[in-house]
């Protein structure tokens, strides 16, 4: 039981850890086929996961209509539009399931223009108004360094956009040096630490000290 | 209603978003354009892929947005593809993070742009639709790009497009530039792409995520870099400074929509006047009977992508090049290989342009009609010089084509995208900031008052 529930998965990890390692650093043809190979296994994987990711929803949103939690009326929405689309995909404009997905402009695309991309926008153009809030309410000179940080972020806003400059045209400089000089010494710090902690977490988990992925038991 | 300094300065939540609603609405509703002035980065960039257009080699852009952030990386991905078929050049478009739901819109974007320009799938550009695995495709495509993307969008093979026939990986290309929203595309490529390769490259993120980016410009690793909208609204403000705009052939999709129906019944109402007779004369008996059928059923028909159609609009736009260069059916990239029937056409038009004297009652356009044309006095002056005769001649031709259908151009000649939004954003920042400021005062003189009492 150890042998399956530790020491393989453990070994497999190693092996491909190191598989990974040789296609960064060995140019042999070798490698080069086996990136290949393994892109075709990564694309069965991810349409295995298409798969479970849409059972998954279904029965996460299935619950909550046979319970009638809270908000289950949304639940329902998840049904009404994932059947409209999968009829529209198997219809496929006409030509029926079997047959490579229509390029002309049919339900799913109509469906796409009509709810996807609006409603993708939406979501993204909602979180201006977020961070609009989020900026009146934190960014407070409560200390010199506060401050400072307040000037600072000021400053890069203002030199972002074109009435920047129009009020001062040292702005967008003063706003690039902040961004070139200690906003990226503060970056390559942060970095260099991740990268470290990244590359021994990396050796722990290769050499199986850490095996939390594995889960508890 | 009892007012306090506290309740003027204490800046409700939804006052923000009421004023940020309406910042952003007012300019929506009247967009006026706010000229940015382009940074190092985006000049970098711009000139890379100019660089890269004009002598034909292959540039690569990888989309990795969905519509998520459409707002921002549209107005790049528009830019940039204007400015590659405005040059006539070659642009091979991949989807490697975009997802399934990046890919109509990416498509959706080039079609409207490869119309502009009557640029053509295969020969022009190509569209690699979206395939999972993000590292291992950086690598692959490093090794081998047709192990990758065996076929198009289209699902035709790479190796029987012309565009795509040669190019073998990553190193083929002149310039990779990628639009993305995520720091771990900008590593993926950098590491495995760029470190590996030596590859040129540059990136297009959103705003936020352009500080992250300037360890890698600092370090030479990327070559180029448009940061938010701001980046974009930069980067059309160069293709009007190099008038691209301007330089770009005469393109008869150049007519709106809405328009169409209008220029074709002009085309065959005009057959009397110069312009008329000469575009007449240029299409065939089957061309001018399909033109005749499609004004008095619709003119979309003829901006429907069969072939046929395609061959139609590429007629009508070779003739409207050649009232403007005499023949000379591109001035831009004289090297690019041209397709049989364009040879063909060229050559048509050439001998035409040989065979016509000024004054013929076949030519083209009346030298009296052009000198009519009145123009800004710098223009005039500029235009005047001995050095440029040649192409003066070119813009004087081309203003009075535009003059002949003066709504035509009125989209190439509007602001971009990007730049039209610079106005609202600015404004946008700017109530921000006060807010901000507002914010801070009520905060400082609140710990003052408190300071007070406790004294």
């Amino acid at each position: 039981m150890r042998l399956l529930k530790i020491s393989l998965p453990v070994f497999l990890v190693f092996l491909f850890a190191m598989v990974g390692l040789a296609c960064y650093f060995v140019p042999h043809k070798a490698v080069f086929d086996f990136i290949s190979e393994a892109q075709v296994w990564q694309k069965i994987i991810y349409t295995v996961t298409i798969f479970m990711g849409v059972y998954s929803l279904l029965a996460v949103h299935y619950h909550k209509i046979k319970r009638q939690q809270k908000g289950w009326g949304y639940s329902g929405v998840v049904f009404f539009f994932f059947s409209l689309l999968t009829v529209f995909a198997l219809y496929n404009n006409g030509a029926g399931p079997l047959k490579a997905q229509t390029t002309a402009y049919d339900g799913v695309r109509w469906s796409y223009d009509a709810f996807i991309q609006p409603i993708g926008a939406m979501v993204y153009a909602m979180l201006g108004f977020f961070i609009c809030s989020a900026a009146v309410r934190t960014l407070r000179a409560k200390t010199l360094e506060a401050g400072v940080l307040l000037a600072a972020a000021l400053i890069v806003m203002l030199g972002q956009v074109p009435i920047g400059r129009m009020l001062w045209d040292k702005v967008p400089v003063i706003s690039g040096w902040l961004l070139d000089v200690p906003n990226m010494a503060v970056k390559r710090a942060v970095g260099f630490g991740m990268c470290v902690g990244g590359v021994g977490m990396s050796l722990r988990i290769m050499f199986g000290i850490e095996r939390s992925y594995l889960g508890g038991d | 209603m009892k007012f306090s300094l506290d309740s003027i300065f204490n800046v409700d939540r939804r006052v923000i978003f009421v004023a940020v609603l309406l910042v952003l609405l007012v300019p929506m509703l009247w967009p006026t354009g706010m000229p940015s002035v382009p940074t190092k980065n985006v000049i970098d960039m711009f000139d890379r892929i100019d660089d890269a257009a004009i002598h034909g080699r292959p540039v690569l852009l990888s989309f990795e947005f969905d519509p998520g952030g459409k707002a921002e990386q549209e107005p790049m991905a528009r830019a940039v593809l204007r400015h590659l078929f405005a040059r006539h050049g070659k642009a091979v478009i991949m989807n490697k993070s975009g997802g399934q739901q990046g890919t109509a819109l990416h498509y959706q974007i080039i079609q409207d742009c490869a119309q502009e320009f009557d640029a053509v799938e295969g020969i022009d550009y190509v569209y690699l639709p979206f395939i999972p695995g993000s590292t291992n495709v950086v690598i692959g495509l490093g090794q081998d790009l047709k192990k990758q993307y065996e076929k198009d969008r289209r699902q035709i093979d790479l190796n029987q497009i012309p565009l795509t026939r040669t190019i073998e990986r990553l190193q083929d290309f002149d310039y990779i530039m990628i639009i993305c929203n995520s720091m771990t595309t900008v590593g993926d490529w950098v590491t495995f792409g760029q470190g590996p390769y030596n590859l040129t490259m540059g990136f297009a993120v959103l705003g936020s995520a352009a500080p992250d980016c300037y360890g890698y410009v600092n370090s030479g690793q990327i070559k180029g870099l448009l940061g938010g909208l701001v980046g974009a609204a930069q980067y059309e403000e160069l293709l009007v400074e190099h008038g691209i705009n301007l330089r770009r052939r005469f393109s008869s999709a150049d007519i709106p929509r809405d328009k169409t129906p209008g220029f074709c019944r002009e085309l065959l109402d005009g057959r009397t006047t110069p312009v008329g007779r000469y575009l007449w004369g240029k299409l065939d008996d089957a061309q001018r009977e399909r033109v005749e059928s499609t004004v008095r059923w619709r003119f979309d028909e003829l901006i429907k992508d069969d072939d046929q159609k395609i061959d139609d609009r590429k007629t009508l736009t070779d003739a409207l090049n050649g009232l403007i260069y005499r023949g000379q059916t591109s001035t831009t990239q004289p090297d690019r290989a041209m397709t049989q029937p364009e040879k063909a056409t060229t050559q048509a038009a050439q001998a035409a342009a040989a065979a016509t004297q000024p004054g013929d009652p076949y030519d083209l356009l009346n030298q009296a009609d052009i000198d009519r044309i009145k123009l800004d006095k710098d223009a005039a002056e500029l235009l005047a010089r001995p050095d440029i005769k040649e192409l003066a001649e070119q813009i004087r031709r081309r203003l009075y084509v535009e003059h002949l259908f003066p709504d035509g151009l009125a989209e190439a000649q509007s602001y971009g995208m990007a730049t039209r939004w610079m106005t609202p954003q600015s404004i946008a920042h700017v109530v921000l900031i006060v807010a901000i400021l507002l914010a801070n005062a009520t905060f400082l003189w609140q710990r003052a008052r408190k300071g007070r009492a406790q004294a």
